[in-house]
């Protein structure tokens, strides 16, 4: 009986306080992890700091084919506006060097930069992720693997002006299968809630005891 | 009750005789394979393919139709991976009635020579990530078009979806497993293969003409006679 989460530095728990190393050890005071011991799950990490939502997918289907019903998925969307690409120049040594994310900061690279004024759109970014979700809810669903699915970004679901009837369709079926904390991300719930960030803008220990908490009911009501 | 197709130009039908689009009017072939596999069937043929198109394009509109559709048959043909399609909030209207949504759509394809084009293919383009992404939009049209009930003949283009030597992890030889079953070929090949090989005219633009698709429409119906029966 597995626990296996995915998603980005949220899920990774960059910033907590067993995360020392950078980028290749994942925390063990998630949420995701602390519902992992609370249900009594070995917990397996293959979030990403930084990842976007097509590395995410992949990481997902990496594993669903060598998962079984009794295993739990743990996802967590990442921003919609993250473009992920094979990086052909990037260092070897990295972990994960293969992937890169270009993402809105005020340190862009001029690849990020060129990325975001030519071939970004927001429907775009919001067909996509769309995409990927459904797939993998489909996948999933197909392999009666349980699956607990949030995301970082609330324009996921939003009224965009002109939809297409395609993206209409994606936004109902994909509604009641994602589960957010009080109808907010992460990020937004725990900033209401008053709990500490760290300086990077992540919540930090506090906020992920009371995440796990939250979505250890959401387990009970949905799975047991 | 209505044949509806998808696709890029091979599916439009573009340089077939009776293509008199020109860059104010779209007006798609009648002559093309699924044209036929449609009169054969006695449904009315709708075209929603558009040349040029890459594969996210041609997804969402098979999802906006599938989303309304019910008693309807779909043939997609699926292009080549290395197309990739963007939103142009500006777009370009000329080729569609104003209440369009598609037109928005704009696609980069290596033969471009835009700066645009470059820049994408120098920076963020792959194999690996075409393969993926072509393959996980593929199996996601499939598992929508089973869940609707719609019944669908599709076809592809590029062989790269099914390399197996080159860029491949778990995630794309599951998705190649899934979707290996539910692809037509033209006798194990793409339709300008298929048609070079029987000695079909092709034109300079690879296109197949008028005798490559009436063959292409004989042969689908042939393969598929006892499925679409059953439809």
């Amino acid at each position: 009986m597995n626990l296996k989460s995915f998603g980005d530095s949220y899920i990774f728990g960059s910033e907590l306080t067993d995360d020392t190393t950078l980028y290749i050890t994942h925390s063990k005071l998630t949420w995701p992890a602390m519902l992992a011991k609370k249900l009594s799950y070995n917990y397996e990490c293959f979030a990403r700091p930084g990842a976007g939502n097509l590395h995410i997918l992949e990481q997902i289907l990496n594993q669903i084919e060598i998962s079984n019903k009794s295993d739990l998925f743990v996802i967590g969307w990442s921003y919609l506006t993250r473009f992920d690409y094979i990086n052909k120049n990037a260092d070897p040594e990295k972990p994960w060097f293969n992937w890169s994310s270009c993402m809105p900061s005020s340190r862009m690279s001029d690849v990020d930069k060129i990325y975001f004024k030519e071939l970004h759109s927001i429907y775009r970014d919001i067909l996509t992720s769309l995409t990927y979700i459904k797939l993998v809810i489909d996948s999933l669903e197909q392999r009666e693997i349980k699956f607990i699915m949030t995301c970082a970004d609330e324009s996921l679901l939003s009224q965009l002006k002109n939809p297409t009837p395609g993206l209409l369709y994606l936004q109902n079926y994909i509604k009641s299968y994602i589960t957010q904390f009080n109808n907010n991300s992460f990020h937004v719930w725990s900033s209401k809630n008053k709990y500490q960030f760290g300086p990077g803008g992540h919540p930090l220990e506090d906020a992920h005891l009371a995440g796990a908490d939250y979505m250890f009911n959401v387990y009970k009501n949905n799975y047991l | 009750m209505n044949l509806k197709s998808f696709g890029c130009s091979f599916i439009y039908g573009s340089e077939l005789s009776d293509d008199n689009s020109d860059s104010n009017n779209l007006r798609p072939s009648r002559l093309t394979w699924p044209a036929h596999l449609a009169q054969f069937l006695g449904r009315e043929y709708e075209t929603h393919a558009r040349p040029g198109a890459g594969n996210l394009q041609i997804a969402e509109r098979v999802l906006s139709h599938a989303a309304n559709s019910a008693a309807d048959f779909f043939v997609i043909g699926w292009t080549w991976t290395d197309r990739f399609d963007i939103w142009d909030p500006a777009g370009d209207s000329r080729h569609f009635r104003d209440d369009d949504l598609w037109f928005k759509w704009n696609t980069i394809m290596p033969s471009g020579n835009s700066n645009l084009a470059k820049n994408y293919y120098r920076d963020y383009h792959s194999e690996f990530r075409d393969k993926l992404t072509t393959l996980m939009t593929v199996r996601l049209v499939i598992d929508t078009l089973k869940q609707k009930g719609i019944p669908f003949v599709m076809t592809y283009m590029d062989k790269l979806m099914f390399d197996q030597e080159w860029h491949t992890t778990p995630a794309v030889t599951d998705l190649q497993a899934y979707i290996q079953p539910y692809m037509t070929t033209f006798d194990g090949q793409n339709l300008l293969d298929w048609s070079r090989q029987q000695g079909y005219p092709v034109s300079d633009l690879w296109h197949p003409l008028d005798l490559a698709h009436r063959a292409a429409g004989d042969y689908i119906i042939n393969v598929f006679d006892k499925e679409i029966s059953h439809h």
